[in-house]
C-alpha cells in the first residue's frame, strides 16, 4: 500500500464524520482539527477507525506533530513499515 | 499565549454557558449542613454530586480523629515527605492500606490526581508502551504524558481490542503496562477485570487498577472490582483516593511490587508536593476502618442507588449502566441538558452536569452520586423532580 492508498482510505473514514460541515474537499493538506473542526472524540474515533483498516496502533502521543491528513498518512506509513 | 488554541476552546465553551444564563461549572455551596445537605442560592438543597459514597464526611469518628491530631500534631507538615520527612502517621496509614488489601507496601500521595500521576509515570518510562482505556480519567492520561512512554488506546472496556494491540507489539507486549478503572465515573460501568486479568496474564504484561469510584463502594470489604471479580491478587497495582467514599482528600497505590521503595523516590508527584496534614490522614484513617467493617453502609449504599435506579426509570429516562452508586441520566443534547440541569437546582437538587468532550461518546449526561447517607425520601425527592421536568417537557 502507498501513500496515496493510504490518504484515500484517511479521506474514506474523514468523510462521513465532517458531512455536515459544509466542507467541500478533503485533500492532503486539508488541516483535521483546523479546517475540519473535528473535536478530540472525533479525532479518537477516526483514528481508533485508521487502525482497524491499516492494522496498526497509533500512538497517543503521535498526534501532537499531526496536523493535516497528509501528516496523519506519513505517521501511518512510518508506523506500517516498523518505524514509528 | 495569543496563540493558546486549549485556552481559546475553553473561552469560548464558557461564553456559551454565559449566554445560556447558567454557570454549572461555577456553583457555590453557600452552607454545607450534612453529607447530602447544603444551602445554594439560598435555598435548602438535596447533594447528589459529591461523591460521598458512604456518607461519612461528619461522621463522629473522623472528626473527632481530625480534631485530636489537628491539636496535637499542627495544622501542615509544611513540606513534601522525601525533603521534610514523614511523620509517623503518614507510614502508619500506609501499612494499614497495604494491610487492608493484602498487599506488601503502599504510598500515600496528597491528591487522587497525583496518584495516577505518581504511579504511572515512576512505573513506564520513555521506550516502554502504556495501554489504556479511551475513556480514562484525565488523571491517567496526564500519567502517561508525564512517564515519556509511548501510549495506545484500546476501545472502551474492550478486552478483545487490547489484546490485538498487545499482539501488535510482539516480544515487547511482556513489558508493557495496561491501565484500566474498575468503575468508569461518567456513566458508572465496571470494567470487565477478570477477563483483563486473563488478557494481562497471556502477554505477562502488568496491570494497574484506578479504584476511585469503587473503594469503599463494592466488594465484600469495600476492596472495589478486584475484589468483587476476585482478581486481588492479580492486580499489580491498585491506585484509589481518600477523596470519595473515604470523605477526604488524597491518594495512594498499593502493591506487593519489589520495587515499591524505588518508585516512591522516582515519584515527582510524590516527591514534589507538601505531604498532606495529620488531621486528613487521621480523619482518613477513622474511615478507612469505617469502610472496612462498612457491610452496613454498603448495604445501605445500594439500596439508594436500586431506588434511584429504579425510579428514574420508571420515569423513561436512559441511564448510562446497571445499578451502581453512579447513576447517570444520558440526556444527548447540550441545551436540553443544560436547561434540566437548571431546572433540577431550582427545584432543590444537585447533580453533575457533563458534557462532550468529558462525556462518553457525544452526549450529555445528568450524573447522580448516591450515598448511604441518603434518606429514601431524599431519593424520592430526587426522582421526582426528574420526573416532573420530564412532564413539563413532553
Amino acid at each position: 500500500m502507498n501513500h496515496q492508498d493510504i490518504v484515500t482510505e484517511i479521506i474514506k473514514v474523514l468523510t462521513p464524520l465532517v458531512k455536515d460541515k459544509g466542507v467541500e474537499q478533503i485533500t492532503e493538506d486539508t488541516e483535521l482539527t483546523g479546517e475540519l473542526a473535528l473535536d478530540s472524540m472525533q479525532v479518537m474515533n477516526m483514528l481508533l477507525e485508521l487502525e482497524d483498516a491499516f492494522d496498526i496502533s497509533i500512538p497517543v502521543n503521535a498526534m501532537a506533530d499531526i496536523k493535516t491528513v497528509g501528516d496523519l498518512a506519513n505517521q501511518i506509513e512510518q508506523l506500517m513499515s516498523g518505524h514509528s | 499565549m495569543k496563540s493558546n488554541q486549549r485556552l481559546a476552546s475553553i473561552e469560548a465553551a464558557h461564553q456559551e454557558l454565559v449566554e445560556f444564563g447558567v454557570d454549572p461549572f461555577a456553583v457555590e455551596i453557600e452552607e454545607i449542613v450534612s453529607p447530602t445537605g447544603g444551602i445554594i442560592q439560598g435555598r435548602p438543597t438535596i447533594l447528589a454530586g459529591t461523591n460521598n459514597y458512604l456518607g461519612l464526611t461528619f461522621h463522629p469518628d473522623c472528626v473527632a480523629a481530625a480534631k485530636k491530631a489537628l491539636e496535637e500534631q499542627g495544622t501542615g507538615t509544611t513540606g513534601s515527605r522525601m525533603a521534610n520527612g514523614s511523620y509517623a502517621c503518614h507510614r502508619e496509614l500506609e501499612r494499614e492500606l497495604a494491610a487492608f488489601y493484602e498487599k506488601s507496601d503502599a504510598i500515600v500521595f496528597s491528591t487522587g490526581y497525583q496518584a495516577n500521576l505518581g504511579t504511572i509515570s515512576s512505573i513506564a518510562g520513555p521506550g516502554d508502551t502504556v495501554f489504556i482505556d479511551a475513556d480514562s480519567h484525565a488523571s491517567i492520561y496526564d500519567g502517561c504524558q508525564l512517564s515519556g512512554a509511548s501510549v495506545i488506546r484500546f476501545r472502551h472496556n474492550d478486552y478483545e481490542d487490547l489484546a490485538k494491540r498487545l499482539r501488535r507489539l510482539g516480544e515487547a507486549a511482556a513489558d508493557a503496562l495496561i491501565v484500566v478503572e474498575g468503575v468508569y465515573s461518567m456513566l458508572g460501568d465496571r470494567a470487565p477485570l477478570k477477563e483483563f486479568v486473563r488478557v494481562k496474564n497471556e502477554f505477562g504484561a502488568r496491570l494497574i487498577v484506578d479504584e476511585a469510584h469503587s473503594l469503599g463502594v463494592l466488594g465484600e470489604r469495600g476492596r472495589g472490582v478486584v475484589e468483587e471479580a476476585d482478581v486481588l491478587d492479580e492486580v499489580d497495582f491498585i491506585v484509589g483516593t481518600f477523596s470519595k467514599s473515604l470523605g477526604n482528600t488524597g491518594g495512594f497505590c498499593v502493591s506487593s511490587s519489589d520495587n515499591m521503595a524505588v518508585l516512591r523516590y522516582a515519584s515527582r508527584p510524590y516527591v514534589f508536593t507538601a505531604s498532606l496534614p495529620p488531621a486528613t490522614i487521621a480523619a482518613t484513617r477513622a474511615a478507612l476502618k469505617l469502610l472496612d467493617k462498612g457491610s452496613d453502609l454498603r448495604k445501605r449504599l445500594h439500596n439508594n442507588a436500586t431506588r434511584l435506579h429504579d425510579g428514574l426509570k420508571s420515569f423513561g429516562f436512559t441511564l448510562g449502566a446497571p445499578v451502581n452508586a453512579v447513576v447517570a441520566v444520558v440526556i444527548g443534547d447540550k441545551s436540553e441538558a443544560l436547561s434540566m440541569w437548571d431546572y433540577l437546582l431550582k427545584a432543590g437538587v444537585y447533580v453533575n452536569l457533563m458534557v462532550p468532550p468529558a462525556t462518553p461518546g457525544s452526549e450529555s449526561l445528568l450524573r447522580c452520586s448516591v450515598s448511604a447517607a441518603h434518606s429514601a425520601a431524599q431519593i424520592d425527592a430526587l426522582c421526582n423532580a426528574f420526573g416532573e421536568w420530564r412532564s413539563r417537557n413532553s
